[in-house]
This record gives structure tokens, sequence and C-alpha cells, in this order.
């Protein structure tokens, strides 16, 4: 019974979690995650026209029931059609503006028109009043595939694997392993076949869920192996994956390993045992989370979860009624654990106020988008409340965050945040369990730096397709969500703006990245020789022109 | 048709139904069956072979679960109070062995995917085991399973243009009784289809299914796909009735091929509106959205709830819906809709949440009778055969000290049911206000708390034990002797009042916990375990069928002769 409680609730917060990645908002800062807001007066209904034909990459077979989306900041929100049966689309009744259309279908790899690549960012057109913008047409490329079997130790077929494909990715700067669009559970035979791949590198991953095993007396488990056989993340193989490659073949043998036993007691934070609810063991590989198992807390507050196989996991006891919440990291190596004491705390307060540096209009409480992060993949959520008068509180779990505030607006920036008059915008504050931590003070300034400029290619004519990243020279400061790497995009003057901490920098154009690429310290290192330094003072505008970089062999 | 049935299962499953080789080997004289027993002595053996039905090679890693009986008949789930379950893994050699058993019945399972997972004695498909009498020093050697590769089918999904579609839910259905109704549900693995639109169900059962697959896509998603376009559940080859579904035949250890579904287009509705607690304030929280698809409510899925209380959820294909907003963190309220949505968007509801009322009451244990109450829990379970979601956050409640309970429950019909008891203990009844609600339950009203609930319980139960003779006068060794009450209003209780009995090792049955009351018994060579509790299938045999009173506490001999029905 309680079980199937915390998997319904699982299902709450993988959904929660789905969002929309295609960029389709041209102009302003592509860091942001929220959609582009509507914010001009412009009407909605128009004469013009946009239409075209959807076909197969290679065989030019028409495409049916390609989802279109046609995008701008002169609709309050994008339009959406499907393709017929022979791959054709129309989107009318639209007003005059810089349009920009994508195609997506499952099994192939969504395309922006006049895209360079299958998910680079594409080029945006103009289209005036009356206008039919025709042979806006897509040519889609299947997704990859890798496909393969699952084996034991003996080299039998092993069913009902589950099997993870991931990537990395350099999402708020850090670089961890995420899952991929790719997931396949093996069948009787041992086959999987995990697809809608863009074409990129992957880890493949086999694991055997650990729910059943929680029972004593099981002799041997499986540790969740990467391909081509290893428990070690650090000596998994990337797998290669081309646009419309079929990787198949892929064999994985599990590495069996022997199981052990974790248990505990938990109690609350006023010593009483907690005897009702479930303790979770969610396993961290190179910072995410991959499967889990759990027990129930028996009527004395101890648990017991049975077949846990070596790792480094977070146990967690959370959901409860009492707000209360506790996490441990735990690593397993084989030998049993037993003796683990889990003291639930009731969340922690952050408390403060934002402050507006005199001489603009402050934001509005309501504007602020005040947040607390933390890179433990582990941590429950976080409340925020911004009052009117711009005191804050913040409720979270015990551990380590760093306070921001995106999107504050084209005239403000983050200048400090202070904890008891210490500087902790960068190193972020150690939040203790069941703790009250007042007079945080984040300080907002209008006295920005500015980078601006124009991006031209190699004839001269100027690009708006492209994004400018602009990063610090010290490699010491691409860190997680760093505000010392800033990416922009030319708007419709043809000119980017990027607002960066003073500093030195290098700044690079390309239209051959993906999204949230420039977070990964490598591509950044791989950049860094064809980039152009720059240095930038307090409150200084400085513009430049930029030469968009040829694209790179990949 | 029997003979058929028959022959099927001596193909095999016959290994299954492997005679246990008793060699009592430290002379401990054979008594009889120990309906309640100590675990002070743990002394006892069992062991033996798993191997593969299809080639007879040994099987490496088959799960064995072995499940102490305890006096209700069934299996007591847990660590406290009753007995734990024993789990292990045949070696290389397929071989296993639990050592240091309590004296006792038990019931064993092997299980090894894709094979079909057997219990100990069992011979058809659908049907459970027979139970194993276990003494103390004793050891039971030869256990063995022989377990039957599960059938395959495989086809593709495609949509109405011939393309294929991925990420289709596959589930290959049966008809079960469930609450006393026949409805489809899902046997074994649901499956999804991949890039190909194929799909391959794995691990069933001999029988006749009806494949289905339901596209699905998170109500939560905005963007392209968001176009009022969908597909509706379809089986195979291309109806969304089930009625004009095929069936399809499957034997053991096949592969049925090209079943090809041709889904069915569909209009998809965003619904939306607001949720509140209970106090009139937007709920912090989740919206799950479950759709009511064959075996139940499916595709659980969450939206957030907005801070103003609103919510959207979109996709949603024609059918019956339940929402619930759950609210983050978990507390004692809840807001559940049952929601019909036809094509068209359906906007302003308006979800209100209630608090879970309080429920208390006292455990009266029979006088004479020492018994650990503070071991025990109360729980209450909808009466309803339709699944509804519950509470989230609610705990059940703890039996204090004083053998007072106090929990938490949403509203609805609700009866009474009583965690951890340990062996040899049943609920003889439980009364509000002196009125016996133990079968009817107790509606339960938002708002209104109630008090003074009696659970009384017993160590006095009842106990039918018998010897099931064929056509010819001679001992049968395989039979399923199942017990149902004379009044059909009481059919919708089984777990309580419907129970079977499979013959141990000596061919004798052994049914505990039936409450009080007239009864009907009858021996079947076989009984699909989806027909128990099937109305029409308990008429058809009340003719000729031996029907007999049980008293309080009461211990019956009946031996039964088997029928040649079914």
């Amino acid at each position: 019974m309680p079980v199937s409680r915390v998997l319904i609730f699982l299902v709450a917060f993988v959904a929660s979690a789905a969002a929309p990645s295609v960029p389709l908002a041209e102009g302003g800062t592509a860091q942001t995650q929220a959609p582009a807001r509507d914010t001009s007066a412009h009407p909605t209904a128009g004469t013009g026209m946009i239409r075209g034909r959807v076909h197969e990459a290679g065989t030019g077979r028409p495409i049916a029931r390609v989802d279109i989306r046609v995008g701008s900041s002169v609709l309050p929100q994008p339009r959406a059609v499907k393709t017929d049966a022979n791959g054709r689309y129309e989107v009318s009744g639209l007003p005059a503006g810089r349009y920009v259309v994508a195609a997506s279908k499952t099994n192939y790899l969504t395309t922006s028109f006049g895209a360079m690549r299958a998910m680079g960012p594409g080029k945006g057109f103009d289209l005036s009043d009356g206008q039919t913008a025709d042979k806006v047409d897509f040519a889609l490329s299947h997704a990859g595939v890798i496909a393969g079997t699952v084996v034991d130790e003996f080299g039998d077929p092993v069913p009902d694997a589950q099997v993870t494909t991931m990537r990395y990715q350099f999402a708020n700067g850090d670089r961890r392993l995420v899952r991929a669009q790719g997931y396949a559970v093996t069948n009787d035979i041992g086959e999987f076949r995990a697809f809608g791949l863009p074409p990129g590198d992957y880890f493949v991953a086999g694991t055997l869920p650990d729910f059943v095993f929680n029972a004593s007396g099981i002799s041997v488990a499986y540790s969740p192996t990467f391909y081509p056989g290893t428990a070690n993340v650090a000596e998994a193989q990337r797998l290669t994956v081309g646009a419309g490659q079929v990787v198949s073949g892929v064999t994985l043998p599990l590495v069996a390993v022997q199981p052990t036993r974790l248990s505990g007691s938990v109690i609350d934070s006023k010593g009483r045992a907690v005897t009702t609810g479930f303790v979770n063991l969610l396993r961290q590989v190179g910072g995410m989370s991959v499967g889990g198992s759990g027990a129930p807390l028996g009527p004395d507050g101890t648990f017991t979860i049975n077949g846990v196989t070596p790792g480094d996991f977070i146990l967690r006891v959370s959901g409860r009624a009492d707000g209360e919440s506790a996490n441990a990291p735990v690593s397993v190596n084989g030998m049993e654990v037993s003796g683990l004491q889990l003291v639930t705390a009731p969340p922690s307060v952050l408390r403060g106020r934002i402050v507006f540096e005199p001489g603009a209009t402050p934001l509005k409480a309501s504007d602020v988008h005040l947040n607390a992060s933390n890179n433990a993949p582990s941590i429950s959520n976080v409340n925020v409340k911004v009052h009117e008068d711009l005191t804050f509180e913040i409720k979270l779990a015990a551990g380590h965050f760093l306070i921001r505030t995106p999107n504050p607006g084209p005239k403000w920036r983050l200048n400090r945040v202070l904890a008891a008059g210490v500087d902790i915008t960068d190193t972020g504050i150690d939040v203790p369990p069941n703790a009250t931590i007042s007079n945080i003070v984040v300080e907002m300034t209008h006295h920005v730096s500015e980078l601006s400029g124009q991006v031209v290619d190699a004839n001269g004519q100027p690009v708006r397709d492209c994004y400018v990243i602009v990063f610090a020279q010290d490699a010491t400061r691409w860190t997680a969500q760093t505000r010392h790497v800033a990416v922009g995009r030319p708007a419709a003057d043809e000119t980017f703006r990027v607002l960066v901490p003073a500093g030195d920098y290098f700044v690079f154009a390309t239209a051959d990245v993906e999204p949230g690429e420039w977070t990964d310290p490598a591509y950044l290192a791989r950049i860094r020789d064809r980039a152009t330094a720059v240095s930038i003072r307090l409150d200084e505008k400085k513009a430049i022109a930029l030469e968009l970089a040829a694209v790179a062999a990949r | 048709m029997r003979t058929i049935t028959s022959l099927v299962a001596a193909l095999l499953l016959v290994a299954a139904a492997a005679r246990a080789q008793v060699s009592s080997s430290a002379g401990s004289p054979p008594g009889p069956p120990a309906t309640t027993t100590q675990p002070a002595h743990a002394t006892a053996v069992l062991r033996g072979h798993v191997l593969a039905g299809d080639t007879g090679q040994p099987l490496r890693q088959a799960r064995l679960i072995l499940m102490p009986m305890d006096g209700r008949g069934g299996v007591s789930g847990g660590t406290v109070g009753g007995s734990t379950n024993h789990v292990t893994m045949t070696d290389a050699n397929g071989a296993y062995e639990f050592r240091e058993l309590p004296a006792g019945r038990y019931t064993l399972t092997a299980s090894k995917s894709p094979y079909i997972g057997l219990s100990y004695g069992q011979t058809h498909p659908f049907e459970g085991g027979t139970t194993l009498t276990v003494q103390d020093d004793q050891t039971l050697e030869r256990i063995d399973f022989s377990l039957p590769r599960g059938s395959v089918v495989r086809g593709r999904a495609l949509d109405e243009y011939g393309e294929p579609l991925s990420n289709l839910q596959v589930a290959a259905l049966r008809s079960q009784t469930i609450g006393g109704r026949r409805q489809l549900m899902p046997s074994g693995r649901m499956v999804l289809t991949d890039d190909l639109g194929e799909f391959r169900l794995f691990g069933l059962q001999p029988g006749d299914y009806v494949v289905q697959a339901v596209w699905r896509k998170f109500p939560g998603a905005v963007g392209a796909a968001d176009d009022g376009v969908g597909y509706a559940p379809t089986y195979f080859p291309a109806t969304t009735q089930e009625a004009e579904a095929q069936r399809i035949a499957v034997g053991i250890g096949t592969t049925v091929s090209d079943v090809t579904i041709m889904m069915s287009p569909t209009t998809t509705a965003s619904i939306s509106g607001t949720v509140v607690d209970s106090h009139g304030q937007p709920m912090v929280g989740v919206l799950m959205v479950g759709k009511r698809i064959a075996g139940g409510t499916n595709s659980a899925a969450g939206v957030q709830i907005r801070p103003d209380g609103s919510f959207v959820a979109r996709n949603l294909t024609p059918g019956e819906y339940i929402l619930q907003g759950v609210p983050r963190p978990l507390t004692e309220e809840a807001a559940v809709m049952n929601l019909t949505v036809a094509g068209a968007d359906i906007a302003d509801l308006r979800l209100v949440a209630s608090r879970a009322v309080s429920v208390t009451g006292r455990i009266v244990v029979d006088p004479g009778q020492p018994l650990a109450t503070n071991a025990l829990s109360v729980v209450m379970e909808s009466t309803s055969p339709d699944a509804t979601m519950s509470f989230l956050g609610l705990g059940p409640g703890k039996v204090l000290d004083d053998n007072t309970f106090a929990l938490k429950s949403g509203p609805g019909v609700k009866r009474v049911r009583v965690f951890n008891l340990p062996t040899g203990w049943n609920v003889r009844a439980v009364r509000l206000g002196g009125v016996d609600v133990t079968d009817s339950g107790i509606d339960i009203k938002p708002g209104e708390d109630v008090g003074g609930v009696d659970v009384e319980l017993t160590g006095r139960l009842t106990s039918i034990v018998g010897r099931v003779t064929d056509a010819h006068g001679d001992a049968a060794h395989d039979y399923t002797a199942l017990i149902f009450p004379q009044d059909q209003s009481l059919w919708s209780n089984a777990a309580r009042y419907i129970k079977i009995g499979r013959p141990d090792q000596d061919g004798r049955f052994t049914v505990a916990g039936l409450p009080p009351g007239d009864y009907v018994a009858v021996a079947l060579a076989h009984i699909d375990a989806a027909k128990i509790g099937d109305p029409d299938f308990l008429n058809s045999l009340r003719s000729g069928a031996r029907t007999f009173s049980l008293g309080e506490a009461e211990t019956k001999p009946l031996d039964l002769k088997l029928s040649s029905g079914s």
C-alpha cells in the first residue's frame, strides 16, 4: 500500500519536470528559461500567411502529422498546426512581424526553419501585411536509435532491465549526467531499442529495478551498469550517434554484485519515532538520481532496506504532513550498513530583504523572481515568498544554496548577496537543518556593465541568427550558475546586449551551438582560442564588432 | 473442454505438481496440521530445483518466495506481529534451499522472467498453489519446479496513414472478476511501442486475450502537440469497442506475430479550473489526472496548480477521468472530482478540498485470550470496486496501549480493516453505535467525525478441514475446494467470506477464519482464479453442492466429492 502511494507521488515530480526546449524567441538573452512574453501592443490578427511542406530527409517522402510551431514576438503565443497527409501545412491570419518556424515529430529531429543543422538555431524571416511566405519547407531527419541486448554475467539475456541513455549536459554550469530521450525496457530476449536520440555522444546504463529486490535472502543483484559493462561511471564509454543513425548490436553485460542490507531508524525533530510513511533510497550516479528503492517505516520507527547494491545514495524521508524532511548521503560498499539514524527537521527559513540601488524605479515585489538553488539533485522543493515591502522568506531543507534573481528585466542586475555582512553571492550559503537565518540582503544594482555590438558574417553582412557567448577569462569562474558566463542573441536592431559583472572576458559568436552547451566548461575551453578578449569596467557600456565563427568540424 | 485443459496442463505444467519427498530426518512424528504455530523452533529445511520447462535446463537466479499461511487463510505481510516471507534464489545449478524454518503451513512460488511463475502444487494457469505443511526438524526434499516459458504476442501500432506510432502503452487484457463484476484487466506487463511502432508482450500465460494500445500525452504539456488531436484507446485490430475486440488465443510458450493495431484518431480536450483548500484558499500542490481504462485508473499524471489555484490539463482523450488535488506538502486534505471528457474543452471546474475526518474507536479482544494489540493498526478501505484515489497523506491508525485508535479518512463508504493481526486472530465484528457495520461499512461524510467504532477481535477461529474423493471414491490429490456464503449479498466482500482450500502434500485441505454462517462448499479439479467472486460462476455451482453451517469457533470436518462440472 505505501509503495503505490509513493509511486503515484513520484509521477507528479516527474511530470512537473517536463518543459519544451526549442528556442523560438529571438532577441533577449537565451539564458532565460521562461517563455518569451508578448510585451508589445501589436494586434494579434493579421493578413499574412506562412505555408510549406515537410518531407523526410533523404527519401523526400511527405510526412503527415508533423507539429508545426510558428513563433513571433508579435504573437501572444506560438501558433500550432499539424501537417496533412501530403505533408502540407498552412498558418494564416498572421500579423506583420518577424517569424520563426519549427517542425517536430516523434522519432524525427526537431528542426527550425533555416537552421544549419537539426536542433540548431533557426533563421527568422520578416512577414509583411498581406504577404504569403511560401515554401517554408522542412526536410526532417530521423532521430537516432541505440539498440542492443542486456545480458547477465553468464551472457544470458536479461528481461525487464531498464535501459537509460544519458549525456553530459551543462545546465546551471554544472557538468552532470542527465537523462536523454531514449529509455527502454528489455523484452523477453533481452533486447532494447532506445530511440528519439538527437545526434551526440551517449552513455547507456542498464539497471534492474531495485524494488524487486527488497527482500532478504537474495544472493545476487545487479549494479546499475554502464556500457560496455562497468559499474563505474568514470569507465563508461560513449556511443556516438549521428543524425538518424541506428547504432545496433550494443551488448550490455550487467555487473553482478553482492547485495547488502541497510537499516536504521527515523525520529522527528522532537525526538519522537516516525512510524508511518516510507524511507526512499535514491541512487546517485554522476550527479543524477538513477532509480532507487525504499522500505516502509515500522511501528517502532525503524526500517530495513534489503537488496542494496554498492553505490552512492541519498536516504530521504519527505512528503510528511508536518512538513519535516530528512536527507542523508549514504555510501554502500557491499558491507551491511546498520544503525543509521535519520532525524527529520522542519524546513529551515531564510529571511531578508531585497534592496534596490537608488536612482532608478525599483521592481515591484511581484516582478522579483528570487530563488535559492542547490546543485545536489536530492533537494526537495524550495518555497519562496517575496512580500510587498520587498522582504522575503525562503523555506527549504538543509543544504548549500546559491541565491539568485533570474530575469530581473533590462534595468536591474544582482549586485551582491550578503549574509550577516558577508558576500555569499558566488560562494553560496550553508543552511543547517532547522535553522532560521535572518538579515540576508539581496542587493540589486542598475549600474550594469553592458557589452553590445553586431555580428557579421564572412561577407560583412549582419547576422541575427546566432548566439554571442561572453565568458570570463578566469576559468575558475565557469561554475554553477555563474554570473560570469552570459549569452545573448542579436535582436531586431541586429544588436546583441549582454550584461555581465566588470572583469576580463572572452566573446564568441556562433550559430553552431546547442542551447546550454556554453555551460560546459569543456566547450568554453574549446572555443577560448577562437574568441575575442575584452575587458569591461563597472558601469561601462562597451560596443564591439564580432565576426561569426566558422562552423567547426564536429 | 475439461480434457483439453487437463491435456494442456499435463503437457507443460506437470512438473509443478511434483510430490514432495518427505524424509523425517529427526524422527518427529507427523501430527495434525498446525493452524497456530509458535515459531519457537525453526528447524525445518525445504529444498529443490527450478528448471526451464522448454529446455529442462536448470534456471539460475529464479526467485522463490515462501509465504506462511496465517489463520485467515491469507498471507501475512510485513515483519511485525505476523510472520515474515522467506525469499531465496536458485544457484547456478538451479538449486535452492530454505533452512531454519518454523513449522507451519506455507505456500511456495518460483518465478523468473520471462518464464511463468508457478506456485507449489499449481497445475493450471491462473490457479492458486497448494499448501506445504512443514513439521519441526523435518526436511522436505525435491520440491521442484519446471517453469513454462511465457508466450509472446508481438505486433505494431499504426496511425491512420499507416505510419508507426511510438510510445503507445500496449497491454494484453483478460476478463477477470473484480468486486463481483467481470471486467478486462491487464495481464502481465504493459509495454511501449518503439520507434518502428513495434511491441512485444511477453511472459503471457495461456488463455484468451484482447490487446489494447493506449495513446497518452502528458496533460501538463504545452506546445506543438496541443492541437486537439490524439488517439482513443484502441483494441486489436481497429476498434474502440470492447465487444468488437478480436480475441487472441495464446498457448504455452508460443509466439503470436503480426498483431497490427490501427489506432482510432480522436479529438482531445483541455480542462481548466481552480482547486481550493477547505478554507477556500488556492491549493498549493499538484492536480493528479487519472483516466479510467480497462483495469481501473491509469496514467495518473500531475499538473502543477498555479499560485492562484488555477490549473490547465491538456491532451485528454474522451473518457472518464478522476481528478484529485494533492497538496504539497501533504496535508489531511484532498479535492476529488469525477469528470467525463467528450472532446470539447471544459472550463471553470472548481475542486474544493475537504478535510479528512477523524475516525476513533477501540479494539475489543475476546476475554481470556491474551493479544498484544500495540502492533496492530487500523485502516479504512473503500467498499467500491472502482479505483478511487485516496488522501495521500494519511497513514493507518495505530492501536494505543489502552486499545484505542484514531485515524483520518476521506469520505465514502469504508470498511474497517485491521493490519498486522497475528496468526490465529481475526475480526469478529465491527460495530458503530451497536450496529454491525462489518460488511456494510461506515458511510463517512465530509466534515462529520466518526467516533465509537468497536472492533471486536477473536482468537477463536473457525476451521474447516477435509479431504476430497473423486468419482471412483479414490482420494484426490489435486483439487480446489471453494467455500462461499449462501447469502449472495456477502459475495462482494470476497476477502472475508470466500476462501479456497488446496490440498497439502497429504491431500488434505484446511480453510481457517471464515466468519460463522451458512456456506456452500464445492471441490473442483481446477478453478480459474479470475472467476472467484463472479456471481454467475458461484450461482452455477450451487446446484447439488454441499451446504453447511459453521458455528462460532467451530472446527468442522468436511469431506467433499470432486465435482464433475466446471
